[in-house]
């Protein structure tokens, strides 16, 4: 369960205070498939990013399975973030000189709960599941855009956190291996009930979604949950 | 996992990470074959002094040495006392040769040589029996003969030579030739002046450019005549054999010394190491290596300076893996320690790289060297080396200054990469 309670964000801009959001309030239950929508400059992305422990909360609280993130120290984020929280980017942030199979086991070895077999093991599953078997060991640069973004997915849900964010995914893909990701993500939420938040302005990324919240100018114009996809 | 990326990192950009590598080799290796040079020139010098100039040890009269700078014509070991002396010596198995030195003037005429004039030396009337045990001066004859030699034309009827043996130097300033008479005007014993027509029999070409410029050997004995010395001499020059050895022997030499009756009132002879009298010259030393010293600091500067911008250009690069990173709960501090990794991997290939052209370099170096000869003719830089410098081979310093430049290399990470790492992760993403 994630509840956003009167969120705002003020930035400084050239000595201009920017108000990002205004206080926005929400509540996302576990297992949702849901995205911040809105334009360019609505505030979608800073949601994201102070729901994902990136950046600080200049008002009101956010819990996350009943704990209060805002509060904490940059370490206590760091540990939110290696356990509860998994992201994937519009722009993959893979390591480069790392193979498929190490992207993946990166998000396992800071936990320092697993094996070296058990993160191998554990990453051949969820590359697997994200279908990219038999590729594990390529890097990067041997794969194509929307084989990167899985290995993005596969990293951020190795670890089974109870959120995963994912700010603009579709962004760099074509349509056809757009429409494939957010089906396998829409998958991987069925099958592991995680629960997905995006923030985009994609209407293929919408129609994919349970329930959209629409951002303006830092206020919540609406929020829609579908009855059915 | 971290040394994983870390060496990874290193080869994603390969001619940076050469162009950097190949900085810190070079520094090192410039840094190693100036270190050998000094270390070298330090070695050769010491090794000159002791065996032309200075030999292990000395034993002066009392108070001579306060002057010896000028080499004071009014302290003498007697007659009397070198006779005890010999014998105490003989009995610790030490060898020696007693000398007599003094300032002189070599006056040389038209009537052998292309023009007249006058040239300052150093008159070292000398044992020829026992001079060779403690110096080397007379297997470094160019030309002619050493004094007392089957081939010493100059010898009189009781084998005393009554010629003088020059340094090649002083020989090329006067374009002296063998066989062709100079005149030496010198101080006899009690200050009177003395001038003596002699011919020069030898020249010698030695590695102590003091000796090649200044250097006029005779016999004593007839020096003895000649200034009146009453078989007294101003020193005897004492050799403990190797000088590997040499400083520890004469430490045990020294006590013997002490105890002796030659320390006693009644006899007051004086004992110097050759690191008491050439005392000025090992504070010049020193003074070279503090200035050898910041040469490296400087290599070292450079050298963070070089890997501090590949670091910069890397943080910059990999902005996002740091957000990303950061993202997965990775600390500053494991980031950080990342790029100091990658900064250290960089350090290692340089310093083996810079340890091998250093060592490649050095062994040229001290091999063969490099002939400064025409250039430290006349020239006074302190070492007593000459013609030709070689290296040696400081091989702790060597190693040191290789781990200087992988803690340097490993340092310069850490300002790039900690302004990075402090970055809130939302600002490193929005700067797109």
């Amino acid at each position: 369960m994630l509840m956003i309670k009167d969120v705002k964000k003020v930035y400084l801009s050239n000595s201009e205070s920017v108000h990002a959001l205004q206080g926005v309030s929400a509540e996302i239950s576990d297992g949702e498939f849901m995205a911040f929508a809105g334009p360019s400059g609505s505030g979608k992305t800073t949601l994201l990013n102070l729901v994902g422990c990136l950046d600080s909360i200049s008002g009101g609280s956010i819990l996350i399975d009943g704990e209060e993130i805002s509060s904490l120290s940059s370490s206590q984020k760091s540990l939110i973030r290696q356990k509860k929280i998994g992201f994937i980017f519009q722009s993959y942030n893979l390591i480069p000189v790392l193979t498929a199979r190490e992207n993946v086991e990166l998000a396992l070895d800071i936990l320092h709960m697993y094996s070296k077999k058990e993160m191998k093991d554990m990453s051949y599953a969820m590359l697997a599941e994200v279908g990219l078997a038999g590729l594990e060991e390529r890097k990067p640069n041997q794969l194509s855009g929307g084989q990167q973004q899985r290995v993005s997915i596969a990293r951020a849900l190795v670890k089974k956190p109870s959120v995963i964010l994912a700010d603009e995914p579709t962004a760099n893909l074509d349509s056809v291996n757009s429409e494939m990701i957010l089906q396998l993500m829409k998958d991987l939420n069925e099958k592991h009930n995680s629960t997905f938040i995006f923030s985009t302005h994609d209407q293929m990324v919408l129609s994919y979604v349970n329930r959209i919240i629409s951002l303006k100018d830092g206020l919540i114009m609406s929020d829609e949950t579908k009855r059915s996809v | 996992m971290i040394f994983s990326i870390a060496w990874k990192n290193m080869f994603r950009y390969k001619r940076r990470t050469l162009i950097t590598a190949s900085a810190i080799a070079l520094g090192i290796m410039f840094s190693i074959m100036m270190e050998g040079m000094l270390f070298g020139a330090d070695q050769d010098s010491k090794r000159n002094l002791i065996w032309y100039e200075t030999s292990a040890a000395k034993i002066y009269a009392a108070s001579y040495f306060e002057q010896k700078e000028t080499f004071p014509v009014q302290y003498f070991i007697d007659k009397e006392q070198r006779s005890v002396l010999d014998d105490f010596l003989k009995k610790k198995n030490i060898k020696f040769a007693p000398r007599f030195q003094t300032y002189c003037d070599i006056y040389f005429s038209e009537e052998f040589f292309e023009t007249a004039g006058s040239i300052s030396g150093i008159l070292s009337a000398v044992d020829v029996t026992k001079d060779s045990t403690v110096y080397k001066v007379s297997e470094e004859v160019e030309r002619g003969s050493w004094l007392g030699d089957s081939k010493d034309a100059s010898r009189d009827e009781n084998g005393i030579s009554t010629g003088a043996v020059i340094g090649s130097w002083l020989a090329k300033d006067m374009k002296a030739e063998l066989g062709w008479y100079i005149t030496i005007q010198c101080k006899g014993r009690g200050g009177f002046i003395q001038t003596m027509d002699i011919p020069i029999i030898g020249i010698i070409q030695s590695s102590n450019p003091i000796i090649n410029a200044s250097g006029v050997f005779m016999d004593l004995a007839f020096v003895n005549e000649m200034l009146e010395l009453k078989g007294g001499v101003t020193e005897y020059s004492l050799s403990f054999g190797d000088i590997s050895v040499s400083d520890k022997r004469y430490e045990t030499f020294r006590t013997e010394f002490k105890s002796s009756l030659f320390s006693s009132a009644d006899s007051p002879l004086e004992l110097y190491s050759w690191r008491d009298i050439e005392a000025d010259f090992l504070a010049l030393t020193k003074t070279k290596s503090a200035s050898s010293k910041f040469f490296l600091v400087f290599m070292l500067i450079i050298a963070a300076v070089g890997i501090s911008n590949t670091m910069l250009m890397a943080v910059m690069e990999r902005k996002h893996e740091i957000g990303m990173l950061k993202t997965l709960g990775y600390t500053n501090k494991f980031i950080r320690s990342l790029f100091m990794l990658e900064g250290l991997c960089i350090g290692i290939i340089g310093s083996i790289a810079g340890l091998l052209l250093g060592f490649a370099v050095n062994f040229f170096m001290v091999q063969y060297g490099i002939n400064f000869g025409s250039l430290l003719e006349g020239v006074d830089i302190g070492y007593r080396i000459s013609a030709v410098m070689r290296s040696g081979w400081n091989i702790p310093v060597f190693f040191l200054i290789a781990f200087g430049a992988l803690i340097v290399s490993a340092l310069s990470a850490f300002i790039p990469s900690g302004k990075m790492v402090r970055v809130e992760i939302a600002e490193i993403f929005r700067e797109v």
